[in-house]
């Protein structure tokens, strides 16, 4: 489904690196398996990934960086503009990183300390709420959650813009991300979906991540346990 | 000159503690570590933007940021950035800038 294989490795660089890209999601969209460190800038939080024997590449949240947001570092040896720009847009094609969640990549202007975040009208697209709810339920016992559940996690993988948040219109009691969330696991006979794809199996109260939805995350780098 | 900033530096119990803070605030100077894993040699560091609800140093400086900081971190190299000044301290090698700093860590 992906020809891009991301890997999580499990050792630290044994290089410095420096920041290309910024994405409005937390770490824990890209991976459960996440580490803890010091350098001399901060504490932070980080898992490191490689895709193929040439790219490598860490996903760091530091302190003082703003809530929801991740920072994409590369070797610091990776200075030719081409070279870094060819590999953050294969980081983003291989962890199926919306282009909306990309809030800076190097050479984009930006002023220190300030980036914009989500425009208003963005929302919560039926292709990614199949990806967030594979990995929501890929860390629950059994493979397995209730649509209840991914509905209460959700949140914590993404922010939620104010069109998210308008009030859906056939199920007034839901917000539209709520709705949205929901018809991934009812919409059994969608071809996109993950049952028709192998990915999952319908429960009685929502879905089963299957061997083959597990692998389908492992590509993307993303991992419940070490 | 122009300056830049503010950025900051949050307390840690290793780099920023509170008597670093005071030797800041004193010598207008902010000293930076080569990383642990060598990069691009001696380095300081800093987030951008003010310290809000947290303890550490905010500052402002006349040296520009090398061209490599993110909208969220900035980073001065000895030998790379200009401006950045040499210091040592026993055998250690440090990069230094000349900044305002304001201590939130006393």
């Amino acid at each position: 489904m992906n020809d891009i294989e991301v890997r999580q490795s499990m050792f630290e660089p044994d290089y410095d690196v420096v920041p290309q890209a910024i994405f409005w999601r937390p770490l824990r969209y890209f991976t459960m398996c996440i580490r803890q460190g010091e350098d001399e800038l901060d504490l932070f939080q980080a898992a490191s990934f490689t895709i193929g024997n040439e790219v490598k590449f860490d996903l760091r949240v530091y302190r003082g960086h703003p809530e929801l947001t991740v920072t994409l570092y590369l070797p610091d040896n990776v200075s030719d503009e081409k070279v870094i720009a060819d590999t953050i847009d294969l980081v983003v094609r291989g962890m199926v990183i919306p282009l909306a969640a990309v809030a800076w990549r190097r050479g984009q202007r930006f002023e220190y300390g300030r980036l914009e975040r989500p425009k208003a009208d963005n929302r919560l697209r039926e292709h990614e709420a199949r990806i967030i709810v594979l990995k929501i339920a890929a860390q629950q016992p059994g493979r397995s959650a209730s649509t209840s559940l991914l509905k209460r996690e959700v949140p914590k993988y993404i922010e939620l813009s104010a069109k998210d948040r308008v009030r859906s219109q056939s199920r007034p009691r839901e917000f539209l991300w709520q709705q949205v969330v929901g018809n991934v696991v009812s919409h059994q006979k969608s071809s996109e979906g993950p049952f028709a794809k192998g990915l999952a199996v319908r429960t009685a109260d929502g879905l089963k991540v299957t061997k083959e939805g597990l692998d389908y995350l492992n590509d993307m780098g993303f991992k419940t346990s070490p | 000159m122009p300056t830049h900033g503010p950025f900051n530096r949050r307390e840690t119990p290793r780099t920023q503690t509170p008597a670093i803070a005071i030797k800041q605030v004193a010598s207008g100077e902010i000293w930076g570590r080569t990383p642990k894993n060598g990069g691009l040699g001696p380095t300081v560091q800093a987030y951008t933007g003010l310290l809000v609800n947290q303890r550490g140093i905010e500052f402002n400086t006349e040296i520009a940021p090398h061209p490599n900081s993110s909208p969220f971190e900035v980073r001065w190299y000895l030998h790379l950035t200009a401006g950045v000044q040499r210091r040592c301290e026993g055998a250690e090698e440090f990069a230094c800038i000349t900044a305002v700093v304001k201590n939130l860590q006393p």
